[in-house]
């Protein structure tokens, strides 16, 4: 499955960014990497909404699951 | 595995070559467009623009000029009498194209094949990688 970033930019300025077929939290990763570069190009961006997809929900909730499971073996 | 971000954007410092191929693809969209380094006062008189460009337009026939300031803001100058309307829509134009045009480049950098296309009043850019 391919990796696709789709950038709805709208005449203010605003622009939404849909990120799918990216395993685990990598597009997370990619988010932070597309907001480097468009800073060289002199962009600021400031995140007014974010919505993880079902499948990064799940992904972020097991890390934090493993995590905590990490914390209390060393408690 | 994925998400979605709105994001409110501002452009500070903004890559020169980038901006002018912006404003050259937003005077060629309109009608008697073009790009001066100057835009007229109201006594028709040449009012010479920091950046060098500046857009006229069959309607916009005094112009639109982008200056950049000492923070590296970019503010929009211009005499928009009788023309109030078009002069707000060719800012929103130019950096609107300049957003297209930056994410395009930073897409392409991160390994993606990038499209964009036109869609009512917004630029939608699709990037696509396989690795």
């Amino acid at each position: 499955m391919p990796k696709e970033i789709e950038v709805t930019v709208n005449p203010d300025g605003m622009t939404k960014t849909d990120f799918s077929g990216f395993a685990g939290p990598s597009c997370l990763d990619a988010a932070k990497r597309l907001r480097e570069l468009l800073a060289q190009f002199g962009i600021q961006s400031e995140e007014t909404l974010f919505v993880p997809k079902p499948e990064l929900e799940a992904a972020l909730e097991n890390d934090q699951v493993a995590h905590r499971e990490i914390g209390q073996e060393r408690s | 595995m994925s998400h979605i971000v709105e994001a409110r954007t501002t452009i500070q410092h903004p890559d020169l070559t980038l901006l002018r191929q912006a404003v050259e693809i937003v005077a060629g969209a309109h009608e008697g467009g073009r790009v001066e380094d100057h835009i007229l006062d109201y006594g028709r008189r040449r009012q010479v623009i920091s950046s060098g460009l500046a857009v006229f337009t069959g309607r916009v026939f005094r112009g639109i000029g982008i200056e950049i300031d000492a923070q590296g803001m970019l503010s929009f100058k211009g005499d928009p009498w009788t023309v109030q309307q078009e002069f707000n829509q060719l800012q929103q134009e130019i950096l609107q194209t300049y957003v297209s045009l930056a994410t395009m480049a930073a897409l392409q950098q991160m390994g993606y094949s990038a499209e964009a296309s036109q869609e009512d009043t917004q630029v939608v850019i699709r990037g696509v990688a396989y690795a």
